[in-house]
């Protein structure tokens, strides 16, 4: 299955947290799909305080979610907690797409083309 | 009463009439004058500047810069910290263009020609940038190398005014510089631009002592850099230029969108203005090809008085300048809709 960044699963129950993907637009024309996250009711914050974007789709590794953060008009890989609903670790990889398809630890495996052609990978920490 | 030697009354009736202007003058009388019929006036040699054409050319701003002995790159890397600081002088003046006179055909023209020339303008490579404008002109009948050609003037005049500036000195001017050219309304703004900055800079150099010499190491990555980042720093979060307007549109809209449709947010729609021209829409819509592979294509109208929210397409950089004017509207709205499968853009 082609990993998209327009259709995704955004609204599911993982480790028993309810996590919302609300308030979504495009991020340009025929862009990719962005949001905010709400996890068991928290809005997901970024450094500043500010309710932060991401993008899809959303990868649930243990009681992490994996995501695409918005920062200006690229992404990078982002580690939320679950329980806390805060951002852990982020990664220093910045793409114009990133579409998460894996995990293993704290190694991401992801592809930054809509053909998905190549798989990539990347450290969170 | 003047004497009768003056030469005010020396012609008759039989004479040819009062002197020409100009005949007493050291240099003699005007070469091309007109009969008297036409009341001695004097024809211009030259073409006044309003009815001059357009004659600036890439080929002649190449050698400008050449002859200059500074490459734009380099140029470029000076700009370094304070260009930052000088873009948000210029953009004060921001709202009153987007709330008032953007919606003026000229201005939107004028501005849409120096955003599209600003952002096809790759300094590490003049005269492909050049050429490609003019191939652009050709094709769409436009006039983005001749605003390049004017910009890069606007530039070279700064750089040749004051050789010794400190880099934030630098970045401040020509932010300033390319601000103003950006949210020019006329042709000639961007020389204004570069005449009033200038003046400013040379006040605060004559105050510096020290002075900061062209070249330094690493100006190709700093030039790299400010070249990427400088037209997406006018681009808003939700990607316009500066930033939308909320209205019920007065007007119905033929628009056009690349991509799939969403019933429950709103998307968004260009002008029907390329058609299914893969590379305008790259290019003028700012659509990357990272985002969207521009294989589905739907026209439709919106009708008149739909709420929706309107701006310019902002750059996303090199070579996604924007630059039409883009919607955010409910899909749904949008009447008549077709659509079209076309072979997938990579580029």
């Amino acid at each position: 299955m082609i990993l998209s960044p327009y259709q995704f699963v955004g609204n599911f129950t993982a480790a028993g947290v309810a996590v919302d993907y609300v308030e979504t637009r495009e991020l340009g024309q025929g862009g990719p799909v962005i949001g905010h996250l709400r996890l068991a009711g928290r809005w997901v914050l970024d450094e500043a305080g500010q309710r932060a974007e991401f993008g899809g789709p959303l990868l649930v590794q243990g009681a992490s979610l994996l995501a695409p953060l918005l920062r200006g008009f690229d992404f990078e890989l982002a580690r939320l907690d679950l329980p806390t609903g805060r951002i852990v670790a982020t990664s220093a990889v910045r793409e114009k797409l990133i579409l998460p398809a894996s995990a293993e630890g704290n190694t991401v495996f992801y592809y930054n083309d809509l053909e998905n052609s190549q798989l990539r990978q990347c450290t969170l920490s | 009463m003047p004497p009768a030697s003056s030469q005010a009354t020396r012609h008759t009736f039989a004479s040819a009439g009062p002197p020409r202007p100009g005949a007493l003058r050291p240099a003699g009388a005007p070469r091309h004058t007109t009969s008297r019929t036409l009341n001695d006036a004097v024809i211009r040699r030259t073409r006044p500047p309003a009815a001059r054409p357009r004659t600036m050319t890439g080929g002649t701003m190449l050698l400008v810069l050449r002859d200059s002995g500074l490459s734009l790159a380099v140029a470029y890397a000076q700009f370094g910290e304070g260009v930052l600081a000088g873009l948000g002088d210029s953009l004060k003046s921001a709202w009153s263009l987007v709330s008032h006179d953007l919606w003026q055909g000229a201005t939107y023209t004028e501005l849409v020609t120096t955003v599209t020339a600003l952002g096809m303008l790759d300094p590490y490579n003049l005269p492909g940038s050049l050429a490609a404008a003019q191939a652009f002109d050709r094709r769409w009948g436009t006039h983005i190398a001749q605003r390049q050609g004017q910009i890069l003037t606007a530039i070279h005049q700064l750089i040749r005014q004051i050789p010794h500036w400190t880099p934030r000195q630098w970045g401040h001017a020509v932010g300033r510089l390319v601000g103003d050219a950006v949210l020019a309304k006329g042709a000639g703004a961007a020389f204004k631009a570069a005449g009033s900055v200038g003046e400013l800079a040379t006040q605060v150099a004559k105050t510096n002592v020290a002075s900061w010499k062209l070249g330094s190491m690493g100006a190709r990555a700093a030039a790299k850099t400010v070249v990427q980042k400088l037209p997406t720093v006018l681009t808003d979060g939700r990607g316009y230029f500066i930033g939308p307007l909320t209205v019920r549109t007065p007007l119905s809209l033929r628009v056009q969108r690349f991509g799939l449709m969403s019933l429950s947010k709103p998307d968004y729609w260009g002008p029907r203005t390329f058609g299914t021209s893969q590379a305008a829409a790259r290019r003028l819509n700012a659509i990357i090809p990272s985002w969207n592979n521009l294989s589905l294509y739907t026209e439709g109208t919106i009708p008149r008085g739909t709420p929706l929210r309107i701006g310019i397409t902002g750059s996303q950089g090199w070579p996604y300048p924007g630059g039409l004017y883009q919607v955010e509207v409910e899909s749904r709205a949008v009447v008549g809709q077709a659509s079209k499968i076309l072979p997938p853009s990579t580029k």
